[in-house]
C-alpha cells in the first residue's frame, strides 16, 4: 500500500513538472503594453507619434498656413535618424506618424521619395497599357509645403542591476519654400528597468 | 573486493565515453569548415540546438551564415544570441549548485565578455557590409554600454577583445559623421592596445592624430605623436571615402580537456579532475595589402582572439579547480553512503560521478584565430581593388572583390576569410 502511494506521489510530481513545460500563448489587446525587456517597443512608437502629431497640429503654424494660402498644408515625412543604442525600426515609427497625420484630416500627406518612384513607374505603365479614359497623366503631382524630420536618442544610466533608459524623440517641421522651422517638438520616455539577481 | 574489481572493469569504457558528448558537433563544424563546406557546417550546427546551448547555437549559426555570405541571416541570428545572453545574465541558483556538486557541463552556455564584444564586432561588420552605417553605429554604442557595465570606471574588458571593438567603433562613428565620439573611441582603443601589450595599429595611430588635429586638440595630438614616434601625417581630404578590408584569419582556438584520475587502493573509489586548456589552431596570414589604381595600403593584425581566450581561461582556472575538488568531495560522501547500503550501489554511484566529471570545453569556435585589417583612403569614384594576402609558408593569394563605389566620406567594407 505504502509502495503504491509512493509511486502515485512520484507520478503526480512528474505531471506537475511537465505541465510547466507546455507552450502558452496569450493574446493581448493592441492597447495593452507588454514591456518585456524595457527596450523601445510598438507601444512607445504609437504613444510618441500620437502625442507629437497632436502637439504639432495644435500649434499656430497650421492656422497661419491656412490663412496665408487658403488651403491645408501638404506634408512629407523625411528622414528620422536612429541615434539611440538600440536597433529601432524607424520605418515603423514613420508609419505611425503618417497614420496620425493622415487621420487628423487637417493636412494633406504626400508619399515619400521611394514610394513616388514606384507610383511614377505605375503611371508610365498606365500610359502604355491602360485605357485612355482611365490613365493618370504625369506632371500632376502635389508638391509638399513642409518636411518632417527627426531623431531618436537614448541616454542610459546603470547602477548595479537597475538601469534608467531615457528616450528622447525630436521632430522638426521645416518649410520647403524657405527652410524656416515652423514647429519643433520633443517627447521623452523614461523607463526604469530592474533586473533580477536570480533566474530559474 | 568484488566492488573494486567491478569498478576497474568499468573504468575503461567509462573513460572512453567521457568527454566526447559536448564537443562532437563543434568538431564536425570545424571539419566541414576546413573542407570549405559551409552548408555541411550549418547542418552540423543543428546538433547544437538545445536549450542548454541555445546561445552558442545562435552564435555559431550567425558566424556560419556570415561565412556563407547571408549577412541578413547572420544579423538575425546574432540578434537572437544577444537576447538570449541578456536573459542569462541573472544567476541561476540550481546551475550554481550543480556546478559545485554535480557537473561542470550541466549548466547553460554563457558567453564570456570577449565573446560578447566579438559578437558586436561581427554584427558591426555585417551592417557595414550591408551598407547600413546607422545600424553599425547602434552596435558601436552597445559596445560602449556593455563595457561600461563591466567596468564602470575605465570601460575596459577584463581579458581583452575591447581594443579592436573600440577601434572599429571609431571607424563607424567617423563614417556616420560623429567625430567627437570617434575620437573617444580611437583614444580608448589606443590605450587598450597599450594596456594589453599589443602594438597599436599604424592606421589607428594616424586616425587618432588626424582627428585630434581636426578637433583642435594640439597638446594631446603632440603627446600621442611622440608616443607613436610619428612626425608627419596627411590630413584626411574632404572628398575621399574609405575602403576597409577585414581578413578573418584561421580557425579560432578550442578548449581541450586534460584529466587526472586516481583510485583509492583501499576502497576502490575513483577520483577525477578534468580541466580545460586552450589549443591554438594558428594564424595563416602574415601580411596584407590593398591596391586600387596607383594607391595601396598595408594592413596588420588588429585582434588576436586566441590571446583573449588564453587570458580568460587563465583567470578561470582557480575557480574551475576549486569546483572540481568540491565535486570529488561530494561524490566521495555520496558513494560512501551508497556503499554502506550495498557494495554494488556504491560502485555504480562512484562510476556515474566519475563519468559526469568533465571539463566544460564549450567555446564560440567559428570565430577566427585573428582579425587583420587594412584601410585605404580613396577619392570618390569607381574602383576595381585587389587584395593581396600573404600566407604562412610563402604563398600569396590575390582576391578581386569586384567593383566598389567610393563616395565622399563613405565607408565600403569587404571581408575575406583565410583558413
Amino acid at each position: 500500500m505504502m509502495r503504491q502511494l509512493r509511486m502515485l506521489g512520484v507520478a503526480w510530481a512528474m505531471l506537475v513538472l511537465l505541465a510547466g513545460c507546455a507552450t502558452q500563448v496569450d493574446r493581448v489587446g493592441e492597447g495593452e503594453t507588454e514591456d518585456l525587456t524595457g527596450r523601445w517597443n510598438d507601444r512607445d512608437s504609437k504613444l510618441v507619434s500620437e502625442e507629437m502629431v497632436g502637439d504639432m497640429l495644435d500649434r499656430p503654424w497650421l492656422e497661419r498656413h491656412i490663412n496665408n494660402s487658403a488651403d491645408e498644408p501638404t506634408v512629407i515625412v523625411g528622414e528620422i535618424r536612429n541615434l539611440s543604442d538600440e536597433h529601432i525600426s524607424t520605418n515603423a515609427f514613420i508609419r505611425d506618424i503618417e497614420r496620425e497625420l493622415i487621420n487628423s484630416g487637417r493636412i494633406t500627406f504626400v508619399a515619400d521619395r521611394g514610394e513616388r518612384e514606384a507610383i511614377r513607374q505605375e503611371r508610365e505603365d498606365q500610359g502604355l497599357h491602360a485605357r485612355e479614359d482611365t490613365r493618370n497623366p504625369a506632371g500632376m503631382e502635389l508638391g509638399a509645403d513642409y518636411m518632417l524630420t527627426g531623431t531618436i536618442n537614448t541616454i542610459r544610466d546603470v547602477e548595479g542591476r537597475t538601469e534608467v533608459a531615457y528616450y528622447q524623440v525630436n521632430l522638426a517641421l521645416t518649410s520647403l519654400s524657405d527652410n524656416t522651422r515652423v514647429w519643433v517638438g520633443q517627447k521623452e520616455i523614461r523607463k526604469v528597468i530592474r533586473r533580477g539577481l536570480f533566474r530559474s | 573486493m568484488g566492488g573494486r574489481l567491478l569498478s576497474v572493469l568499468l573504468l575503461l569504457p567509462v573513460l572512453g565515453l567521457a568527454g566526447c558528448a559536448v564537443s562532437q558537433p563543434q568538431d564536425r563544424i570545424e571539419d566541414r569548415l576546413r573542407a570549405n563546406d559551409t552548408a555541411g557546417a550549418l547542418e552540423a550546427a543543428e546538433r547544437l540546438d538545445s536549450r542548454r546551448n541555445q546561445a552558442l547555437y545562435r552564435l555559431e549559426r550567425g558566424m556560419l551564415l556570415r561565412f556563407d555570405g547571408d549577412l541578413q541571416g547572420s544579423v538575425d541570428e546574432f540578434e537572437q544570441a544577444k537576447t538570449l545572453l541578456g536573459q542569462l545574465e541573472p544567476i541561476s541558483l540550481s546551475e550554481t549548485v550543480t556546478d559545485w556538486a554535480v557537473a561542470e557541463t550541466a549548466d547553460t552556455y554563457q558567453a564570456s565578455v570577449h565573446e560578447r564584444l566579438l559578437l558586436h564586432v561581427m554584427q558591426m561588420l555585417n551592417f557595414l557590409e550591408l551598407g547600413d552605417v546607422q545600424a553599425a553605429r547602434v552596435e558601436a554604442l552597445q559596445v560602449d554600454l556593455g563595457l561600461r557595465r563591466v567596468d564602470p570606471v575605465d570601460g575596459a574588458a577584463p581579458h581583452g577583445g575591447d581594443a579592436f571593438a573600440r577601434y572599429l567603433s571609431g571607424i563607424v562613428f567617423e563614417g556616420s559623421g560623429d567625430r567627437s565620439d570617434a575620437l573617444i573611441a580611437y583614444r580608448r582603443a589606443a590605450q587598450r592596445y597599450q594596456a594589453l601589450n599589443q602594438p597599436v595599429p599604424r592606421d589607428l595611430q594616424v586616425s587618432l592624430l588626424r582627428l585630434l588635429d581636426a578637433l583642435g586638440l594640439p597638446d594631446e595630438r603632440d603627446r600621442w605623436a611622440e608616443t607613436f614616434g610619428i612626425t608627419s601625417w596627411r590630413p584626411a581630404a574632404p572628398d575621399t571615402g574609405r575602403l576597409l578590408l577585414i581578413v578573418q584569419s584561421g580557425l579560432g582556438p578550442r578548449l581541450v580537456e586534460g584529466t587526472v584520475a586516481t583510485q583509492d587502493p583501499r576502497t576502490g573509489q575513483l577520483y577525477r579532475i578534468s580541466l580545460p586548456s586552450v589549443r591554438r589552431q594558428g594564424d595563416p596570414t602574415t601580411a596584407l595589402r590593398i591596391t586600387a589604381d596607383d594607391r595601396q595600403a598595408d594592413g596588420e593584425r588588429v585582434e588576436s582572439v586566441h590571446a583573449s581566450v588564453d587570458r580568460w581561461l587563465d583567470a578561470r582556472i582557480p575557480l574551475l579547480t576549486a569546483r572540481a575538488l568540491s565535486r570529488n568531495v561530494v561524490r566521495h560522501q555520496v558513494s560512501a553512503q551508497a556503499r554502506d547500503e550495498h557494495a554494488g550501489l556504491g560502485v555504480l554511484v562512484n562510476l556515474v560521478g566519475f563519468l559526469f566529471e568533465q571539463a566544460d570545453t564549450r567555446l564560440w569556435r567559428t570565430l577566427p584565430d585573428s582579425l587583420w585589417m587594412a584601410r585605404l583612403d580613396l577619392p570618390a569614384g569607381e574602383y576595381e581593388p585587389e587584395f593581396r594576402i600573404s600566407r604562412r609558408g610563402g604563398r600569396d593569394e590575390a582576391v578581386q572583390p569586384g567593383a566598389v563605389t567610393i563616395e565622399p566620406g563613405g565607408l565600403v567594407v569587404r571581408t575575406v576569410t583565410v583558413r
